[in-house]
């Protein structure tokens, strides 16, 4: 199938073999096939498109659990990212995000993927190289919570995406590699809420500002062909034909026709199927929620760095605390009890968090609540 | 930025630029947009003043707009003015206190004050604490009686005047309470958190971003852009694939938010094309706002009004020339000079925005576009048979709308289109969405004009909710700073006839446009007008639309005029006091 693509034009349509589910995206210097599986007996018709990270996204082969559009548009906007950004992934895990990350930074900037599995790496190196875009991405095996992002990246980071298990391990890790230079972004993904409030607590201790947490999920709505019933046919269903009846019953001759409209005046002959024919008004395509929608994907967490709202000694400090703990002494979520917090604006929690994290230099207090969080 | 404003010093002046500013990116400069945060929980867009020096080389312009004069002084309401030239140096996210009274002084709040409110320091929440078998009063015995505190207003008035500080004058109403001390940790901190609110006068400037703007925008302006949430703008960036070195359309009705955010992504090798319904362009606000470099914007951005498509790029130039005549009568009046100064810098960004019309009407006409977005008010289907065609094949777009039902009749004949093309099953059958579009659209052009075959379609919207975070006190806040937003239809353009090698069709547009413009040439003579469009002769272009704000802030827009720097730092204080 492959080989009939080159040539063709971009937009253009090719017959997909049979049993050929039209072709996967095969990178960015071929086609990525968008696949239409028509009833067509020969195999669908597939278009030949440019690719692109969002149709790469829905046909990568995954080797981990990704993230979809909804998530990647907001985390780019959140962290600033521009042509031109350096930054820092980790972990690659199936490429979905990291080709994104390629893309919107472009030949000026440069995306520091970091996978600890050694053939996740490997075959994210392959596919970048293969899309073109080994000269904007580079693929690094490595444990970053326990080594870091390599000192030659110390400083050099806009932003830095931490999708792992135990983000609060690689924060301070993290806050290494941002430029210390200027105001920078760190993004964290996380399912939990648990893991959510751990890190949250790290960003904090560790000198980050405008901490925020979101969750955001694209809701697809179908277009059907609606149709609904009219009470008014369904009341009188059965009963419009008299008058028909009367009409054609006088002239003898119409017989059949008589027959024809007695059969429908006779309930006990008609289908249910019938009648929902019958008294159905069509409204013409409506737009209905889809069915598939994702209930949750992953919390999102952003925060700030700011030069000089956070000291390397203090900083250091909270590091070791926020490191140095088990993973138990998490607190569980709470239970819910009549005394929940009363409810506050999320403009006035938004500047608390701001104001909390807004002192020029890191709250001394911090480090022992860090070691009581870690008990 | 300030080497976009001394390249904008340098153009105006006709000097070369000065050397650049040292890199001090974590500090607010002179002449950039910044985002104030105040502690009264609200927030400002501003531009800050430009430095001294590179006003004295604006010879041309009447330095008191920028030196002098109170447009550099904003109100604030009860947190009282401040003078923008003090904000110039402040360091980005850190929180500052206003001291004094009049323009006061900004001092860096002291951090014992900013840690009494940390409610991430109140160490774990009810349930964790009563597990750890630590003690804590609860609110059991809080009665709202109105009695709890024994200072009254006029006390803490009284204690004001006498230039108390932000932090005694909280202690002194904490001592004042009678209740403070049996409320549990939490709620003393929440308590002082409050009072932080409405007694410390604290401000945190930020750098702007493509986020905190349209954060700003749609939680403080939604009628504005839209009601475009960020997570809805962000998509409509990743749809449409809006890449570096891209060629970018936008029908922009959102105050330039679509158009700056495709420009902060096209990078400085794009292009983007911004589009608007107005009659003149409307100040596209927010592009500004970003702080991208002058001449980057001269290299990137081309904008235009839908209606000036319709001429040709030498009845645009020739339109945006000076009347015969008028150059000379500019000299012999008695006009100061810097008045003649200013209808001359007038006229050269008349003329300039002309060139750009030209030049945006000559791009369209080349099609071949990587990426289309419409966030604007405008019918979806004809938005789709004209612009969509402007793409090359195989390429996406997305279109905003704050409806659904608006979008679900294109969606409908996109789809029953290419589902017959592919020989599959309509599955509206017996619908016919044509019948949707006759009824809301009149015969013209645009509607008999072939619908563009396109696949990947998908109508969707977003849900979006934001967390509190608190140790053993998490959950989706309540309050959703308006949470409407709209739904996007996206897709990708393929060839109009996708199993044949033959050249496109010219697009309707281009075919509308065309026609058009024989039509406004016969229209010229029959009436014997000099120009196509009434308000374009008037060198001030007067309209009712209120033009001040329109030169203004187009003017801004390029970052290129000094004038934009006085009247710019005017309009978000003009914003604000209709917030108010």
């Amino acid at each position: 199938m492959h080989r009939e693509l080159i040539g063709k034009r971009f937009g253009s349509r090719v017959r997909g073999r049979a049993g050929t589910r039209g072709g996967r995206g095969q990178g960015r210097r071929q086609a990525a096939g968008k696949a239409n599986t028509g009833a067509t007996p020969g195999g669908g018709w597939a278009y030949l498109l440019h690719p692109s990270p969002e149709l790469w996204t829905v046909s990568l082969p995954h080797r981990t659990q990704i993230l979809y559009v909804a998530d990647i548009s907001f985390i780019t906007m959140q962290l600033n990212i521009q042509p031109g950004s350096v930054v820092v992934e980790s972990g690659t895990g199936s490429g979905s995000f990291s080709h994104s990350l390629a893309r919107t930074v472009g030949p000026t900037g440069h995306l520091h993927t970091f996978e600890y599995h050694a053939q996740r790496a490997e075959l994210a190196a392959e596919e970048f190289a293969r899309h073109g875009l080994a000269d904007r991405a580079t693929v690094r095996c490595r444990d970053v919570c326990e080594l870091g992002f390599t000192e030659e990246l110390r400083g050099q980071a806009d932003a830095v995406f931490l999708d792992l298990p135990s983000p609060w391990l690689a924060i301070g890790h993290a806050r290494d590699a941002l430029n210390p230079r200027v105001p920078t972004r760190l993004a964290s993904y996380s399912p939990c809420m648990e893991q959510v409030q751990r890190t949250c607590l790290a960003l904090r201790d560790l000198g980050f500002s405008e901490i925020r947490t979101f969750e955001t999920l694209i809701r697809p709505h179908a277009l059907r062909g609606a149709s609904q019933r009219s009470l008014e046919s369904l009341a009188r269903y059965g009963t419009r034909e008299l008058a028909a009846l009367e009409e054609a019953g006088a002239d003898s001759a119409n017989a059949e026709a008589v027959a024809a409209i007695q059969q429908k005046l006779d309930l006990s002959r008609v289908t249910a199927e019938q009648v929902a024919r019958e008294t159905q008004v069509s409204l013409g395509p409506q737009l209905v929620m889809g069915q598939e929608m994702r209930g949750h994907t992953s919390y999102l967490t952003f925060a700030t760095l700011y030069p000089g709202l956070w000291s390397e000694d203090a900083a250091a400090t909270a590091e070791e605390a926020v490191a140095g703990g088990p993973a138990e002494s998490q607190p569980s979520a709470a239970v819910p009890t009549e005394e929940q917090p009363a409810p506050e604006p999320a403009e006035g929690a938004a500047t608390a968090a701001a104001a909390a994290a807004g002192s020029p230099s890191p709250s001394s207090s911090s480090t022992p609540e860090a070691a009581d969080a870690s008990e | 930025m300030s080497s976009a404003v001394a390249a904008a010093a340098a153009a105006a002046a006709g000097t070369p630029p000065p050397p650049p500013a040292p890199p001090t990116a974590h500090q607010a400069q002179h002449g950039e947009y910044v985002l104030l945060r105040l502690s009264n929980g609200s927030e400002r867009v501003v531009r800050l003043p430009l430095h001294p020096d590179e006003v004295s080389r604006l010879d041309s312009v009447p330095k008191k707009s920028i030196t002098g004069g109170p447009s550099h002084v904003l109100n604030l309401g009860r947190f009282g003015s401040l003078d923008l030239y003090q904000l110039v140096g402040l360091n980005f996210g850190w929180t500052y206190e206003r001291i004094g009274t009049g323009a006061g002084r900004l001092v860096p709040l002291a951090t014992e004050e900013v840690d009494r409110a940390d409610l991430h320091s109140v160490q774990a929440g009810l349930a964790i604490e009563a597990a750890d078998g630590r003690t804590s009063a609860d609110n059991r015995n809080l009665i709202d009686t109105n009695t709890s505190q024994d200072l009254t207003q006029d006390d803490i008035l009284k204690l004001k005047g006498e230039g108390v500080s932000g932090a005694e004058l909280i202690d002194a109403i904490i001592a004042g309470s009678k209740t403070f001390a049996e409320k549990t940790e939490f709620s003393q901190a929440k308590y002082i958190k409050r009072k932080q609110e409405r007694h410390l006068r604290t401000i945190q400037i930020l750098k702007t971003s493509l986020m905190n703007v349209a954060e700003h925008y749609y939680t403080r302006h939604p009628s504005r852009i839209m009601n475009i949430r960020p997570d809805t703008l962000s998509q409509m960036l990743s749809y449409a694939n809006v890449q570096p070195g891209a060629r970018v359309v936008v029908l922009d009705d959102c105050g330039g938010l679509v158009t700056a955010a495709a420009l902060s992504r096209v990078g400085d090798s794009g292009l983007v094309v911004g589009l608007s319904t107005q009659f003149e362009e409307p100040g596209f606000e927010v592009v500004s706002t970003l702080n991208m470099p002058a001449d980057q914007l001269d290299r990137t951005l081309l904008r235009s009004t839908w209606y000036h498509l319709s001429l040709s790029s030498e009845d645009i130039i020739s339109e945006g020339a000076p009347a015969p005549g008028a150059g000379a009568e500019v000299e012999d009046s008695a006009m100061p000079a810097a008045a003649v100064a200013g209808r001359k810098n007038l006229a050269e960004r008349r003329r300039k925005r002309q060139l750009c019309r030209a030049a945006a009407r000559d791009e369209l006409m080349r099609g071949n576009f990587d990426s289309l977005i419409v966030a604007a008010r405008v019918c979806p289907m004809e938005a789709v048979r004209l612009l969509v065609p402007l793409l090359a094949p195989s390429r996406p777009f997305a279109i905003f709308s704050r409806s659904s039902s608006a979008l679900a009749p294109t969606m409908a004949a996109l789809r029953s289109q290419q589902m017959a093309l592919d020989g599959r099953p309509t599955p509206y059958a017996g619908d016919e969405p044509d019948d949707a579009e006759d009824d809301a659209m009149p015969a013209d052009a645009s509607t008999t004009s072939p619908l563009p075959r396109a696949i990947n379609l998908q109508i969707h919207d977003t849900w979006t909710r934001e967390y509190q975070v608190l140790p053993g006190r998490s959950h989706p806040f309540m309050n959703m700073p308006g949470a409407a937003s709209g739904f996007l239809l996206t897709g990708i353009r393929i060839l109009t006839d996708p199993d044949s090698d033959a050249p496109e069709p010219l697009a309707g547009l281009q075919l509308l446009l065309s026609e058009v413009n024989q039509l406004r040439k016969r229209a010229r003579q029959v009436t014997g007008s000099s120009t196509y469009w009434g308000i374009s002769s008037n060198p001030v272009a007067g309209t009712s639309t209120g033009v001040s704000t329109d030169e203004s802030a187009a003017a801004a827009v390029s970052t290129e005029e000094p004038v934009a720097a006085a009247a710019s730092t005017e309009e978000p204080v003009a914003a604000a006091a209709v917030e108010q």
